[in-house]
């Protein structure tokens, strides 16, 4: 019996995709257009493969079949995002997210990843407060005291739409620096 | 404005006209990098003005990069181009297909030589890609990070100390950072070792994708081979691990093509051949045939058994053979026997005609 495809459950599945990640083995049955859709002849990006599904499952096997502790309808205020979303679609909404569902989030990066912390780059707004490389911009900015964060964000837009790079990146530390503030508060 | 025609439409990309090293087996290295703005919701959740608040800062951002680095960055918004064109796009792998499913609140800046692109909202706001061709991942990692340093300027990234880059999904958290090298592997096939060397990378934090016809072998045969983690290590060491992992696998796939080419010359001669007359007489072809039509042709290339054809022809081809192209150079939609004819009348030509 011809199988049918996986995505559109129409055409027939002439092309099979195989993942292979912790030595397991994956498979997906998919009709040629589906799979030119989905990009697996692109082959330079990854294929969207059901990572929803991988995720939900590590989810419920993190703590051994046991379901997580978070509630389903645990919200995320700022974006609205549920963990029950979050459990569908392995996808967050925002960077407060991160936050609201930690106790998910947190076995499943232990099993799922290299480690429990960053060790790689940072940005560099960060790194000139530990003293380090500024990168050749503009150190010499004038304490602004008021203005507002919108304020100067419209100013960068205008600098960068007239080309002037130099004053743009000025303005960008200023709102970095009150942003920063901004989060000490 | 829309339907115009963007330069991208007409050139080809660098990784695919330059060789790079170990260019008889690696064909392209890719870096990638996810990164979210702090202030917006990411994509799965973005109003219609959160995305063109992101599509707003690429803009800007592109005209930094275009004042910032080496030769021009063209920003576009999807909306402003033909379906079309958004497909050349794709089969170029400047973006990807996901890209173009929400191509009303999407874009991408594009590098002159195209070895830089950065797709704006698909799963995150921002995806820096670099493309190199052959095995290449440090100068693709240096690259990315030279574009992500100059788009932080006029950008705050979603960042936290202890997990890094905020991105949409936890499998990118920390360096946001994917590695993907893309590998012409028949000798493993034929020598049925593949699986074992699949297996053996996944053990060492590699991902290993193959593209298979039903029952065949792998189509191509094609793979993509990628890191796992994304937290945990730095960027340079998830490159120089990568580089090491790839190293292996070409030592390998060398190796057993000398095995075959001692062994069974003959037979090796003859598929090589076999596949040379098909494509230089067929009058009508699919994709998958092709595709594993081109990998011989590629294989006997690289083995010296067809030394008049140039190896890019493989990357050309497997580029200009797929649908969005061939109907671009037809310039009009075709229907898929239409095509059959017109790859094999490209593949005829290409190869002959050199
Ligand atoms: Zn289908
Ligand atoms: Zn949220």
């Amino acid at each position: 019996m011809a199988m049918r495809c996986e995505r559109c459950g129409e055409h027939e599945a002439t092309v099979r995709i195989t993942r292979i990640q912790n030595g397991e083995k994956q498979e997906m049955h998919l009709c040629a257009d589906c799979a030119a859709e989905e990009g697996y002849f692109a082959w330079s990006f990854e294929p969207q493969f059901p990572t929803h599904g991988l995720l939900g499952g590590l989810m419920e096997g993190v703590s051994g079949r046991r379901r997580v502790a978070v509630p389903g309808s645990t919200r995320c205020e700022r974006c609205g995002r549920t963990y029950r979303d979050f459990a569908q679609t392995g996808f967050l909404g925002c960077a407060d997210c991160y936050e609201v569902f930690d106790t998910a989030i947190e076995p499943l990066i232990k099993r799922m990843q290299g480690g429990p912390e960053h060790r790689g780059k940072t940005p560099r707004g960060r790194e000139r407060s530990s003293g380090s490389q500024a990168g050749g911009m503009d150190e010499a900015r004038s304490e602004g005291g008021t203005v507002s964060v919108e304020v100067l964000r419209e100013e960068l837009k205008e600098a960068v739409s007239r080309e002037d790079y130099e004053r743009a990146a000025e303005l960008r530390d200023r709102i970095r620096e009150l942003e920063a503030k901004d989060d000490e508060g | 404005m829309r339907g115009e025609e963007p330069d991208f439409v007409r050139r080809l990309s660098r990784w695919i006209e330059g060789n790079g090293s170990a260019s008889d087996i690696v064909i392209s290295s890719r870096v990638r990098l996810a990164r979210n703005l702090k202030r917006v919701p990411f994509p799965p959740v973005m109003e219609r003005g959160d995305a063109e608040e992101v599509l707003e800062a690429a803009e800007g951002a592109a005209r930094f990069l275009q004042c910032r680095m080496e030769g021009n960055y063209d920003y576009y918004p999807l909306r402003d181009m033909t379906e079309l064109h958004q497909w050349v796009l794709v089969e170029k792998h400047l973006i990807s297909p996901q890209l173009t499913k929400s191509s009303a609140l999407s874009g991408v800046t594009v590098s002159e030589d195209e070895a830089v692109s950065i797709m704006v909202n698909e799963e995150d706001h921002f995806r820096i890609q670099c493309l190199f061709p052959g095995l290449n991942l440090r100068e693709a990692w240096e690259t990315a990070d030279a574009v992500d340093d100059v788009l932080e300027e006029v950008v705050s990234y979603a960042y936290d100390e202890k997990l890094g880059y905020l991105t949409t999904c936890p499998t990118n958290l920390g360096t946001g950072m994917r590695v993907s090298v893309m590998t012409h592997l028949p000798g493993l096939v034929m020598s049925e070792m593949i699986d074992s060397v699949i297996s053996g990378l996944s053990k060492v934090g590699a991902v290993v994708r193959g593209l298979y016809g039903e029952g065949s072998e792998a189509q191509g045969n094609l793979f993509q081979i990628s890191n796992r983690t994304t937290l945990g290590h730095d960027e340079a060491t998830i490159v120089e691990d990568m580089s090491a992992v790839l190293r292996e696998v070409v030592q390998k796939e060398r190796s057993i093509r000398e095995t075959i080419y001692r062994r069974d010359r003959t037979s090796l001669e003859d598929k090589v051949y076999r596949a040379h007359g098909l494509l230089t007489n067929a009058r009508m072809m699919s994709s998958e045939e092709a595709m594993q039509l081109l990998s011989m042709l590629r294989l006997g290339i690289d083995m010296n058994i067809l030394s008049h054809i140039s190896p890019v022809v493989f990357q050309e081809l497997t580029i200009r053979m797929r649908p969005s192209m061939i109907q671009r150079e037809a310039g009009e939609s075709l229907k898929p026997e239409q095509r059959d004819v017109r790859r094999a009348t490209l593949m005829r030509e290409r190869i002959t005609g050199q």
